[in-house]
């Protein structure tokens, strides 16, 4: 007993330095720019950041790494298990849906991490499932959570079924969370396909696993509800949220009992194939995550600022189509040394060609309005896989920044 | 006592299968509306063989019907020709084959479930495929021969599960014709039969306790002969797959790895995880789950298209038993139950594993249409999980026959819920799927074919339109063969013209060349073509302004598909 103690405080020290590691180190950069949504929720939470920090998201990346750890005791504590304790932080650790989650800010972590922390001092308790369901009370304003009516449950029911189709979950996500997701990967790994089916069987069948099953089925039920209270306008993976955390609690069984349950050959096989999933999965994260989704993304916006302030110019017009841009500016408004004007496009030519240092930001539809075309311009700003945003229009030569 | 029980599974097996007929020939001509383009196609090809024994191509007695360029499975087309004899060329006539196909479906799968599972599912099952909504869907459609293909294989797997328990040669002989002839019905058995009837074949070598010289002689002919007329087709089946299948540079998976590839500026580490054996294969991979995932089972499907199904595959408060019916097959396999029963559970899963491959290999997948051979194993391995899993309920559960209460008024809510949408809703909501403007110029032309000399409408109107004139008309095929101007491109025939008849590509200006004078005329317009064409009828004294007021009302009351036939002579 005492082993397993150490064994698993051992465990649970090697899973924080490894996810140090991955979220501090490894893919710190990624994703390279702040989302307009990360903006609001920083907002929200009266967060301050620079234009040139990616810090803030030490939150949500602090906040995965205890959801994982506490999961992980969790397990340990509903099972005895320490093959399944340490399975459970190899598998949230490298789960798409929340690492990805881990990556941005979100307020849905805190949701989750919420219910991770009562289900670990209340899953001895009859009463957990009605503990956390009252949980939504607290985050109704956060998360937007409404009741829903009858005509919101239909209306409801066609993403229950495509959020829980294998296609979507472990090969190609949820076509709405597009920017939230790994390109190519769905909120699981591949082969964790397997280990799901396997989960699900041993769960049914197996006595000794009663209490986690029972746990796991109280989520799933738990993320059925939230997902029904959630609002459509809301990403399917944070309205899945708490669905998908139980999904990996059943793969997590699953791999154990094909861990203990093989021949040597197999588990070194099994550990190849995963070990070769994550390769590929976070291979498409490092590089491709970035340029994939990358109009999603500030990218554009906040090198826009940061060149318009190495250019020393002190004023630029924007119209109502450069709204993004404007937010940027607005909350990052201590490393921003110029002003910016809304103006509409009807009297763009006067605007943009007055005498005065105030310079036009247009997007690429309004050239048009005052007669040029994007071959014109020569200070584009672009998003990060090289797609052009936002124009620059020169002013006469007499006039100087 | 055991009389009467017979006779009540048979009173209850006839009630079935009367409810069966009874949903797949209730307005059979109207309910989908139609004919639509492929229906039209398939009807009058079946109607020039049986005036001349060739096909709108002039082929004779064809192997595979030419058509639009499609190359139609021809064996659902020859067994519409009796019917269209009868009861002449329209549109319930060339959908009795697939609907009568649909229906024997119910009692060829109430005999395997019998066979292998037992009574009990057995009923279960045929109940099942009665009510499917796709079995119901797919069996009111003339698409070939879609459920004559499966009805074809589902006789094979019976005979051959016959040719088990009997060991007589005719057995294992017609199952293997019908599963060859299943191949000449529809394209997704070609992918499903020849695995099967390998089996079959392997199975006969090996394990066969009578053969015989002369047998073993007839199979290897009749094997030969099909080989040779399946690898004629072969060309065709290549350019088919090479239009809808995943793999090509200019398909998604191509696109796909270019883009990736040229992020990394096509590097090493690029090209070892960025290729087509990766790409493809995680793509197949989910594919192929798709199809047993709920959402492809249960959705109601909102495509804009009549090729798929609008309807489930399976009613929702059935899901959980189609999964422990897989379940409980799979361990049927290592029960210690007969070799024969459990060979015959091995071929029902085997071909339930596979009959997701022609929609697989597609883009768009999962399909309900190409993988329709699922239906029916779908129906019988959920009744074999709902009567296994109340069996083992049976001595735990205290309100046993509470809960098959609730299951079976969930139920009938269900089935209630598909009947009224299919019946009374479907076609009015999507009825403009299936060609309702050609429908309604073919009303026209039928009407007053004798007082016009041209009748003209153009490819924006529909892709194919030179079918429907000849479907509605029951036109000459002798006459149309003089007639006909007719293109070739990229595989396609375009039919520009015949008889009476002018398709363009669009209606502008241009048409005026094609009209000779002192004619009169009937153009049909789409809303952009009317915009393009009134300015010049009326610039050109055409038409008057009384005529115009009336011309320019859409022949159909539906906003979404204006219809406008101006008629005036030059």
């Amino acid at each position: 007993m005492k082993k397993n103690i150490y064994r698993l405080i051992g465990a649970l020290l090697i899973g924080i330095v490894i996810n140090f590691l991955i979220k501090f180190v490894i893919f710190n950069s990624v994703p390279n720019s702040v989302s307009s949504e990360e903006i609001k929720n920083m907002q929200l939470l009266g967060l301050k950041t620079s234009l040139y920090s990616l810090s803030f998201r030490w939150l949500p990346k602090l906040l995965t790494i205890l959801i994982i750890l506490l999961s992980s005791l969790l397990t340990y504590v509903k099972t005895r298990k320490i093959l399944l304790s340490i399975i459970t932080l190899i598998i949230l650790s490298f789960s798409p849906w929340l690492f990805i989650l881990g990556q941005t800010l979100n307020l849905h972590l805190f949701l989750l991490t919420i219910i991770v922390l009562l289900l670990i001092s209340l899953c001895h308790k009859k009463y957990w499932i009605f503990i956390i369901s009252f949980i939504f009370i607290l985050f109704k304003q956060w998360l937007d959570l409404k009741l829903p009516n009858l005509q919101q449950i239909i209306d409801t029911w066609p993403l229950v079924v495509r959020l829980l189709d294998f296609k979507t979950l472990f090969f190609t996500g949820d076509s709405a969370s597009q920017y939230l997701k790994i390109p190519k990967t769905g909120y699981f790994l591949f082969f964790d396909l397997i280990p799901l089916f396997v989960g699900i069987y041993v769960l049914l069948k197996n006595q000794n696993n009663r209490s986690l099953g029972k746990i796991i089925s109280g989520l799933f039920i738990i993320g059925l509800c939230f997902l029904f209270i959630s609002q459509s306008s809301s990403l399917n993976i944070y309205r899945g949220i708490i669905i998908f955390y139980s999904v990996s609690l059943v793969i997590a069984v699953g791999y154990e009992y094909l861990l203990h349950n093989t021949s040597y050959l197999l588990k070194a096989l099994i550990a190849l194939i995963f070990v070769l999933n994550v390769f590929f999965t976070y291979e498409l994260f490092y590089y491709h995550f970035d340029k994939k989704n990358s109009f999603e993304w500030g990218y554009a916006e906040t090198n826009a600022i940061n060149q318009l302030n190495q250019k020393q110019i002190k004023c630029i017009n924007i119209t109502q189509e450069s709204g993004k841009l404007k937010q940027y500016v607005d909350f990052f408004n201590n490393d921003v040394n110029f002003k910016t004007n809304m103006i509409s496009n009807s009297k763009l030519d006067d605007i943009c060609y007055a005498k005065n240092n105030c310079y036009c930001l247009l997007r690429e539809q309004e050239l048009g309005l005052i007669g040029l075309q994007k071959e014109d311009i020569e200070t584009i700003f672009s998003h990060y896989e090289g797609l052009p945003i936002y124009f620059l229009i020169p002013k006469n030569e007499t006039h100087v920044y | 006592m055991k009389q009467t029980l017979l006779n009540k599974q048979y009173l209850s097996l006839l009630l079935i299968l009367i409810v069966g007929f009874f949903l797949r020939f209730y307005l059979l001509g109207s309910v989908p509306p139609g004919p639509e383009w492929d229906e039209a196609s398939a009807g009058y090809n079946a109607f020039s063989i049986l005036q001349t024994g060739k096909d709108e191509w002039g082929n004779f007695l064809p192997t595979s019907i030419t058509a639009f360029g499609d190359h139609k499975n021809p064996l659902g087309i020859y067994l519409s020709i009796p019917l269209i004899k009868i009861l002449g060329l329209n549109i319930t006539s060339i959908r009795i084959v697939n609907a009568f196909s649909s229906w024997l479906m119910i009692l060829v799968i109430y005999l395997i479930a019998k066979k292998i599972f037992g009574e009990k599912t057995a009923l279960i099952s045929s109940i099942l495929v009665s009510l499917s909504p796709s079995g119901i869907f797919f069996a009111r459609l003339a698409d070939e021969g879609i459920m004559l293909s499966i009805l074809l294989i589902y006789l094979g797997l019976l005979l051959f599960f016959s040719y088990l328990n009997k060991q007589k040669l005719i057995f294992i002989i017609s199952s293997i014709l019908c599963l060859v002839l299943s191949i000449f019905s529809y394209s997704l058995a070609r992918i499903v039969a020849p695995p099967l009837i390998l089996i079959m074949i392997i199975y006969y070598f090996l394990r066969a306790k009578k053969k015989s010289i002369f047998t073993t002689l007839m199979l290897l002919i009749f094997i030969t002969v099909t080989s040779i007329l399946l690898f004629r087709q072969l060309g065709y089946n290549l350019q088919r797959v090479s239009t809808v299948g995943i793999l090509g540079s200019t398909k998604g998976i191509g696109l796909e790895i270019g883009e990736y590839r040229e992020h990394d500026k096509n590097n090493f580490r690029s090209k070892l995880l960025h290729n087509k054996l990766t790409f493809t294969g995680i793509t197949l991979l989910g594919n192929y789950l798709s199809h047993f995932s709920t959402d492809f089972l249960l959705n109601y499907k909102d495509h804009g298209n009549v090729s798929e199904s609008h309807t489930p595959l399976l009613f929702m408060i059935l899901l959980p038993f189609y999964y422990t019916g897989i379940l409980f097959g799979f361990k049927e396999l290592f029960k210690k139950s007969p070799k024969e029963k459990r060979s015959q559970i091995f071929i029902l899963l085997f071909v339930l594993l596979i009959a997701p491959l022609p929609s697989t290999i597609t883009e768009g997948a999962p399909s309900s249409k190409r993988s329709l051979a699922m239906h029916g194993f779908i129906e019988l391995f959920t009744a074999f999980g709902l009567v296994t899993t109340f069996s083992l309920l049976k001595h735990k559960l205290k309100s046993n026959k509470l809960i098959v209460f609730i299951i079976g008024v969930l139920f009938a809510i269900n089935v209630g819920t598909f009947l009224y949408f299919f019946y009374w809703i479907y076609p009015k909501q999507y009825g403009y799927m299936y060609a309702v403007r050609e429908n309604k110029i073919c009303e026209v032309i039928k009407a007053k074919y004798q007082q016009y000399d041209q009748f003209i409408f153009s490819r924006r109107i529909d892709g194919v339109p030179y079918i429907f004139p000849l479907f509605c008309l029951q036109f000459p095929p002798e006459k149309y063969w003089q007639t006909r101007q007719s293109r070739f491109v990229d595989g396609w025939h375009y039919i520009d013209a015949f008889d009476k008849f002018q398709f363009v590509d669009v209606v502008d200006e241009k048409i005026f060349d094609k009209l000779a004078p002192n004619n009169k005329i009937a153009l049909f317009t789409n809303e952009e073509e009317k915009k393009t064409i009134l300015p010049l009828l009326i610039e050109k004294k055409l038409i008057s302004p009384d005529q115009q007021l009336i011309m320019t009302k859409s022949l159909i009351n539906n906003p979404k598909l204006p219809l406008y036939l101006f008629t005036f002579r030059l």
